[in-house]
């Protein structure tokens, strides 16, 4: 959600280990990170502050997880975006998670799969909602991405500017 | 006949008492003549302290004269083998090259000569904010120290505050003040506050 970057962020770990001088933190053994409906779970973070005082947070894991909740657009659905990677980074300052090896990130309506993307490199802005995908390379062979775009459903797909339907009036008397 | 016995032995009676008294009298004249006073020794006990003081403040000064760390007590008891207890004890480092800290418990032991510190109830250990680091607080039941080298480590809860941001542990800490690291163990639980946190509705 947009505000979820007010939210406080929690984070429950087995083992920390801060340095002050390095200023890194680094949560070690089952991690969980929340900020409001934003949720990335993994094995290892480290956590550092960049100059300008925002915060930056790498977590790995086999794979690390990311899902956040959309803000509504739709009445009755619960828009949520879903990711994992091995390497997931979240970055304060520009609201990118950016998704590295083996990416996949998944769009889900009411917990219906809606789309889906996977590459080796997944930029996903967490304002605009935008995902920037890259292959990679394997051996100096460039990776293909794949994406599914589920169809749109039949009233879903109807033009927006229609306005309210209009339907006669069933219970009106005749005008005297 | 039997009232002459009666008598008889009623007298032997007191006779003897009275010799046993005797017999007591002169020995402990005779112990307290033999025990000079110039022999007698204080030997103390693990739990008898040789000195004690109340409302002790003692200073720390450096070879150039400044104050380097001040220990505040309500009472201070010092042992034979070196052993030191404080009650009520706050420990404060004053040297103006380094960020101040203070350190403070219910009770205080150095078993060897304040080069170790054990620290028992309410400790709570703060270091002032730097230049490029916020104000530090942390909260135990029991802490050891080495004064030194500024290490201390715990195996109890432990609460810690940096800043704004709150983290909890529920088995111990290694804090090194000259590395400037910190290690949690178990069950760690940290709350960062966003970036446009105003610091005044902080828990202490």
């Amino acid at each position: 959600l947009s505000t979820d970057r007010d939210q406080q962020i929690e984070v429950h770990a087995d083992r920390f280990n801060g340095d002050e001088v390095q200023q890194t933190a680094v949560y070690a053994g089952n991690v969980v990170v929340d900020q409001g409906s934003m949720n990335i779970t993994g094995a290892k973070l480290e956590l550092s502050v960049t100059p300008k005082g925002y915060r930056k947070a790498v977590i790995t894991g086999s794979p690390a997880r990311f899902k956040q909740q959309r803000d509504p657009k739709t009445k009755g659905i619960d828009e949520w975006m879903h990711a994992e990677a091995n390497c997931i980074t979240y970055d304060e300052e520009r609201d990118t998670v950016t998704l590295e090896g083996a990416a996949r990130i998944s769009r889900t309506e009411n917990g219906v799969r809606k789309d889906q993307s996977s590459g080796e490199r997944i930029v996903y802005n967490l304002r605009y909602a935008r995902s920037t995908i890259e292959g990679g390379t394997t051996d100096g062979k460039k990776n293909r991405v794949s994406t599914i775009i589920a169809p749109r459903t039949k009233e879903a797909a109807e033009p927006r500017n229609q306005g309210a339907r209009l339907s006669p009036a069933t219970n009106l008397t005749a005008p005297k | 006949m039997t009232h002459r016995r009666l008598i008889m032995s009623e007298r032997i009676t007191a006779i003897a008492g009275a010799s046993i008294l005797l017999a007591l009298v002169l020995a402990s004249y005779y112990y307290a003549v033999q025990t000079g006073l110039m022999g007698l020794r204080y030997v103390p006990s693990p739990e008898s302290p040789d000195f004690t003081a109340e409302n002790v403040t003692l200073t720390d000064f450096s070879p150039e004269g400044g104050p380097t760390t001040r220990l505040v007590a309500a009472h201070v008891a010092h042992f034979s083998d070196e052993r030191m207890r404080a009650e009520n004890a706050l420990f404060v480092t004053l040297d103006p090259a380094k960020l101040q800290t203070t350190l403070r418990a219910d009770e205080a032991w150095s078993n060897d000569g304040m080069e170790t510190v054990e620290l028992e109830g309410n400790v709570e250990y703060t270091r002032a904010a730097g230049p490029a680091e916020p104000d530090l607080y942390f909260r135990t039941d029991r802490l050891r120290g080495w004064l030194d080298t500024y290490r201390f480590d715990t195996t109890a809860p432990v609460f810690m505050r940096r800043g704004n941001d709150v983290t909890e542990a529920e088995e111990g800490m290694v804090y090194d003040n000259i590395a400037r690291t910190v290690e949690l163990r178990k069950r760690v639980h940290t709350v960062l506050q966003p970036q446009n946190f105003h610091s005044s509705t902080l828990e202490r």
